[in-house]
């Protein structure tokens, strides 16, 4: 009985093992109908989630030579990875210890990079100390606020030396001495990191943060460079860096809506793409203002959304309370269109003056003509410029007289400034006129009209310059400048900055651009963009040139542009020498030659 | 003085603990281990989920493997695939003669990036990321060959290729077109410490560039570690069902079993009644049916055998009271004829004293086995009465004394001072205490006979000693048979029925009470009376021990003594003083 039991449970062992292969291998069967199911794909694109490339760096090797162990620190230092502990391997004490790699870095032109290896001065080749020096060509800095500053351009200067302050062509150079047998770096050139152009687009990327000028009217971009860092949140590091106000080089000239102190305490990205940024108890002071709100909202909605467009909403939080901003918890870039970086309403029409003198505006692509003040002279426009409210024109009344008409022709034109010889007028966001008065023998004075008469600008770095060119830039914080200064040309753009009614023009720096002497006309594109026209006839060329990065874009002529006018990244006008207006389409990234002809075309303010 | 007294109970108290624990885990184990044996259900259950568990281990092993095999190799061919398409991409990209993106041309107003990923080995590891996708697929590293810096993309660390691969890579001719491969962990940036499983193909493309993918395979380990848990639960369940299955299989066989079982107890126990039901024809039924014809079978014949027995008890009982009646006639004829004897001659007036004599034994054989047809009648009947049993052995003692006198034996008395009083039938008792003294004066060979009376709270005993030839080991229960005589050649001096040691053992019985007897050769023996105190009461134990203490004494001198004679003596003092 015994054995016929265990018979029966044997059998049962065997159909349950069969019962469970036949379950398993009827899993794997791929059904081949079924219903139709709507899919979500989370939407992963824009900077945050694109594949990026590392330099990986390597330990010093031992028994390297001193030229090997400069060029594995260079390395090194292009690699973010462990905040440069790699890095610090190749250098002594107590250098490794004092060096600080968030101290900025300076960009070289890998090119022209060359080692030479000597023995330290003074000292025998056998001695235990080496320099090592690299030659190369300094395109720019990056501060420790993160700011890109282009150094001076070649061709604009002689000899290499502007100003006496920055050398073009600079030497590294390196001091080694041997620690244990092996060489190790105690001296380096600079604070910092020495990165390649390469090592610096490949390491950093650019964040435009967005401020308020000071009468909280307009956002001002203010782009930075961030390093990648692989594994960090990169929403994080943009609004973190966004809490830390703008670089030094705006101070005065732009403002933050969030106040002092506030940090980031916590940072969320949802599924349906939605942002939660909650910040430290410090913010709460915004929140007595609705006007403080809504400036520390607009910031975060524009610097997150412009930086991560992926981003659909924003969500803030003031010590984990969610903040109704316009009686909403989600804050979007679009509620703050009022705000825009650009300056002037998306729907800013172009201008440009037609043949006859008259004033022509674009519409559909095609010139429309205005009629003038009927007080203005039956000369020909020259140098006009456009208020932001596309009313009021200023333009040039021979050269000594800067003239404003209304643009319906109600009213009466009348002088603003006068002065000797004037450039072209720029109209700034408080309606106005700014212009500079050339006084002759290299010597300028920058002022600012308004219907009651010339009001006072400071610019001491222009007092002993010939200008060219002066551009207000559409948030009313910068300006272009186009000068001469002892022979030499130079693209510099300068910082306004208010203090009371004293209103200064200062903080001139380079561009970076190359052959600056050539360059005949300037534009602002948007807060970070200045179009540049650079060469004459045939020989022309437009160059996009960001206010605080290495990376110009170069838009090909269609033929030879004698003048330009810039809204936006997407639509520049240009007009030729031979007199046609055209005008360039970024979306599709070509020129319409058709619209009409004439001279000097514009955009309101810019 | 304190903190000893204070930690002294502490650690006994400690100590207790852990001896309790042990006890405890004695206990259960005691518990199953009696299951085990008891419990053939339990048995099987656990034999079934032994087998079933291993062969569901192993045959779940196996099906793992063969999954985990087909997933990898399915993942491993297409990753050898993308590597593959990736090494051409990667050719294309790092040919030192190819020319970057091609120039604008003219007039179509294109827009010209400079400087992002202008270096030939990061142009290719970003082509290839790109190629990777978003979350990637997988990562690049690629070492050039001119020593300049290497590339990885996105957040891998070089430090997941394995050195051994590298080096194998790194020594291939350049124009091998073969990738090599192999399992490693790799290790990201943002994942400090948390190697994740991976498969890394390595391969040299012309001009000696290592370029190295990266898959990991986090997705198939999920996927598979899913596949071993289910594969566990369903064998578990599995498992328990087969157990489960067992147990009930088990049960529709082990519960006729063990109706049987309690059946044949029943049976055992005298309830000749008891049947089984049989139901159906099975082997189960079959056996329900020859065990009722067995019981009947018995119940007959112990019926019969009862029924015989009763029979012959009868007989006896009638043949007693038919000899009594003529017994009585003869006897008063031979009391005339004894109270005549001195008129006759000396020879006739001794047979008259022996027809007295043996008439006198006949009725006293007679009158036994009346009292003793009585108890096998179970007409007996007890007539209780609080009783000081002092009293009882002091009477009975008095009736031997005439007895033990004629045999010139003494008498010695152990009572104790109080009372001793018990619900007993004093007639029965004073019966066999007489009968215990009779008895120890016919085979005490005249010593000494020591009574002694114990007491405690639930029960009094007497015992009686004798110093004769005592028994034999095996006739301690004998003694108490019916007409049983040790020495069969040797006549019964006192004139003894040879029934006094049964009825007396009966009478005992009566009470609830025993009746015992030790006995060794040459130390003579001793009787045991013990009876409850009150009546009905269930008997524990007896104040008086059976064997008598100067022989218990002197069987533990002789179980030293011959281990070591010298020291016997130190060795008691020690036990004693313990």
């Amino acid at each position: 009985m015994d054995s016929k039991r265990a018979l029966a449970v044997d059998g049962r062992r065997v159909l349950g093992a069969a019962v469970v292969v036949f379950t398993v291998s009827a899993c794997s069967i791929v059904p081949t109908r079924g219903p139709i199911t709507p899919e979500q794909h989370q939407i992963s694109a824009g900077k945050l989630s694109q594949p990026h490339v590392r330099v990986i760096a390597e330990p010093p090797r031992p028994g390297a030579t001193p030229k090997q162990i400069v060029d594995g620190f260079r390395v090194a230092m292009a690699n973010f990875d462990d905040d440069h502990k790699l890095a610090r391997q190749y250098l002594a004490e107590p250098l490794a210890s004092s060096w600080d790699p968030r101290a900025g870095a300076t960009v070289f032109e890998e090119k022209q990079l060359t080692g030479a290896e000597d023995p330290a001065k003074g000292r025998r080749p056998s001695s235990d100390q080496r320099d090592v020096t690299l030659q190369g060509t300094t395109l720019g800095t990056l501060g420790p606020d993160g700011r890109y500053q282009a150094a001076d351009a070649p061709g604009g200067s002689a000899g290499g030396k502007v100003g006496g302050k920055r050398e073009r062509i600079s030497s590294q150079t390196f001091g080694l001495v041997r620690v244990g047998g092996e060489w190790r770096i105690n001296r380096v050139p600079h604070q910092g990191l020495l990165l390649t152009a390469e090592d610096f687009a490949r390491a950093y990327q650019q964040v435009d943060l967005f401020f308020f000028d000071r009468a909280q009217d307009v956002l001002v971009t203010d782009p930075v460079h961030l390093p990648i860092r692989p594994g960090e949140d990169r929403a994080a590091a943009v609004v973190r860096r966004l809490l830390k106000g703008p670089t030094d080089w705006l101070r005065g000239a732009a403002v933050s809506g969030i106040p002092d102190g506030t940090r980031l305490s916590e940072l969320l990205v949802d599924d349906a793409n939605k942002i939660r940024v909650n910040l430290t108890a410090e913010a709460a002071e915004a929140e007595t203002n609705a006007e403080r709100l809504r400036a520390l909202a607009a910031q975060l909605a524009w610097t997150i959304q412009t930086n991560l467009p992926e981003i659909k909403q924003v969500s803030i939080l003031i010590g984990g309370v969610v903040v109704a901003v316009n009686n909403s918890s989600i804050v979007q870039r679009d509620q703050f269109g009022d705000f825009d970086p650009a300056g002037i309403k998306a729907t800013a029409h172009g201008y440009y003056v037609a043949k006859d003198g008259r004033l022509h505006g674009i519409t559909d692509g095609k010139g429309q003509a205005v009629p003038i003040a009927p007080g203005a002279p039956r000369r020909k426009l020259v140098q006009p410029a456009l208020r932001s409210d596309e009313q009021a024109l200023a333009w040039l009344d021979g050269k000594s007289r800067v003239v404003v008409g209304d643009l319906k022709g109600q009213v009466q034109a009348r002088t603003w400034l006068t002065g000797t010889d004037f450039t072209a007028p720029s109209w700034d966001r408080d309606g106005k006129v700014w212009a500079v008065d050339r006084l002759g023998g290299g010597r300028s004075r920058v002022m600012r009209g308004t219907a009651q008469g010339p009001l006072p600008v400071l610019a001491p770095e222009l007092e002993n310059t010939h200008v060219k060119e002066l551009r207000v830039s559409r948030d009313g914080c910068r300006a272009a400048v186009i000068y001469e200064e002892g022979g030499e040309t130079h693209v510099k753009i300068g910082v306004i900055t208010r203090d009371g009614d004293t209103v200064q023009l200062g903080r001139l720096r380079p561009l970076g651009i190359p052959d600056e002497a050539k360059v005949t006309d300037v534009a602002w594109q948007d807060g970070g963009h200045l179009l540049v026209l650079k060469g004459e006839r045939s020989g022309a060329e437009l160059l996009r040139v960001p206010i605080a990065g290495p990376d110009f874009v170069r838009i090909t002529p269609v033929s030879s542009i004698d003048g330009i006018a810039a809204a936006s990244k997407d639509s520049i006008l240009a007009n030729t020498d031979n007199g046609k207006i055209l005008l360039y389409d970024g979306q599709t990234q070509t020129w319409s030659t058709d619209l009409g002809v004439g001279d000097y075309p514009m955009f309101p303010l810019g | 003085m304190t903190p000893p007294e204070k930690t002294v109970p502490w650690r006994r108290r400690a100590r207790k603990i852990p001896r309790a624990l042990r006890r405890g885990a004695r206990r259960v184990v005691g518990a199953v281990r009696r299951r085990w044996r008891r419990s053939l259900q339990l048995r099987v259950v656990a034999s079934t989920l032994l087998i079933s568990a291993a062969v569901v281990a192993v045959l779940g092993f196996f099906l793992m493997q063969q999954i985990t095999l087909g997933t990898l190799d399915a993942r491993k061919k297409a990753a050898v695939a993308d590597a593959a398409a990736d090494r051409q991409e990667a050719q294309r990209l790092l040919d030192p003669q190819a020319q970057p993106e091609s120039a604008p041309q003219p007039g179509t107003g294109v827009e010209v990036k400079p400087r992002k990923c202008t270096l030939p080995v990061e142009r290719a590891v970003c082509t290839l990321a790109q190629r990777a996708g978003v979350p990637a697929r997988y990562e690049i590293i690629i070492i050039p060959a001119d020593g300049s810096p290497a590339m990885a993309s996105n957040s891998i660390l070089a430090s997941s290729i394995p050195p051994g691969l590298m080096r194998q890579v790194r020594s291939a001719p350049n124009d091998e077109p073969r990738p090599y491969s192999q399992a490693a962990q790799l290790r990201y940036i943002h994942q400090p410490g948390k190697p994740v499983p991976g498969w890394v193909v390595g391969g040299k493309i012309e001009g000696g560039h290592q370029i190295y993918h990266l898959f990991p395979l986090v997705e198939e380990e999920e996927a598979l570690s899913f596949v071993s848990r289910v594969l566990i639960a369903v064998g578990a369940a599995l498992v328990l069902l087969l157990a489960a299955i067992a147990s009930l299989v088990t049960r529709q066989v082990v519960t006729p079993v063990r109706l049987a079982r309690q059946a044949a107890e029943r049976l055992a126990s005298g309830r000749l009644e008891e049947r089984l039901r049989v139901r159906g024809e099975d082997d189960l039924a079959r056996l329900a049916a020859s065990f009722n014809q067995m019981a009947g079978n018995l119940a007959l014949k112990i019926t019969q055998l009862e029924e015989l027995s009763q029979v012959q008890r009868q007989f006896v009982s009638d043949v007693s009271h038919e000899l009594r009646t003529p017994l009585t006639t003869v006897r008063m004829a031979a009391d005339l004829i004894y109270d005549e004897r001195e008129s006759f001659d000396p020879a006739l007036a001794r047979s008259a004293e022996l027809l007295q004599n043996q008439l006198e034994r006949f009725e006293s054989l007679l009158a036994d086995l009346l009292e003793i047809s009585r108890y096998d009648a179970g007409a007996a009947t007890l007539d209780t009465d609080p009783v000081d049993v002092r009293d009882l052995v002091l009477r009975a003692v008095g009736h031997s004394e005439a007895l033990a006198e004629r045999h010139s034996t003494k008498l010695v008395l152990r009572l104790p001072s109080e009372p001793c009083m018990a619900e007993v039938d004093g007639r029965r008792v004073e019966r066999i205490l007489r009968n215990l003294l009779f008895n120890a004066i016919e085979h005490g060979e005249g010593r000494d006979i020591v009574v002694t009376v114990g007491a405690d709270r639930d029960a009094v005993a007497v015992a009686v000693r004798d110093h004769g030839v005592g028994l034999k080991p095996g006739e301690e229960n004998l003694v108490f048979d019916r007409f049983w005589r040790a020495d069969p050649a040797r006549t019964r001096t006192i004139g003894g029925t040879g029934l006094g040691l049964a009825i007396s053992r009966e009478d005992a019985m009566l009470h609830g009470g025993w009746l015992q007897a030790w006995g060794m050769p040459g130390e003579g023996s001793q009787f045991r009376l013990s009876l409850p105190r009150q009546k009905g009461a269930e008997l524990r134990g007896s104040p008086l021990p059976l064997v008598p203490p100067e022989v218990e004494m002197r069987r533990a001198w002789r179980a030293i003594a011959p281990v070591a004679p010298e020291t016997a003596e130190v060795g008691t003092g020690a036990s004693d003083g313990q």
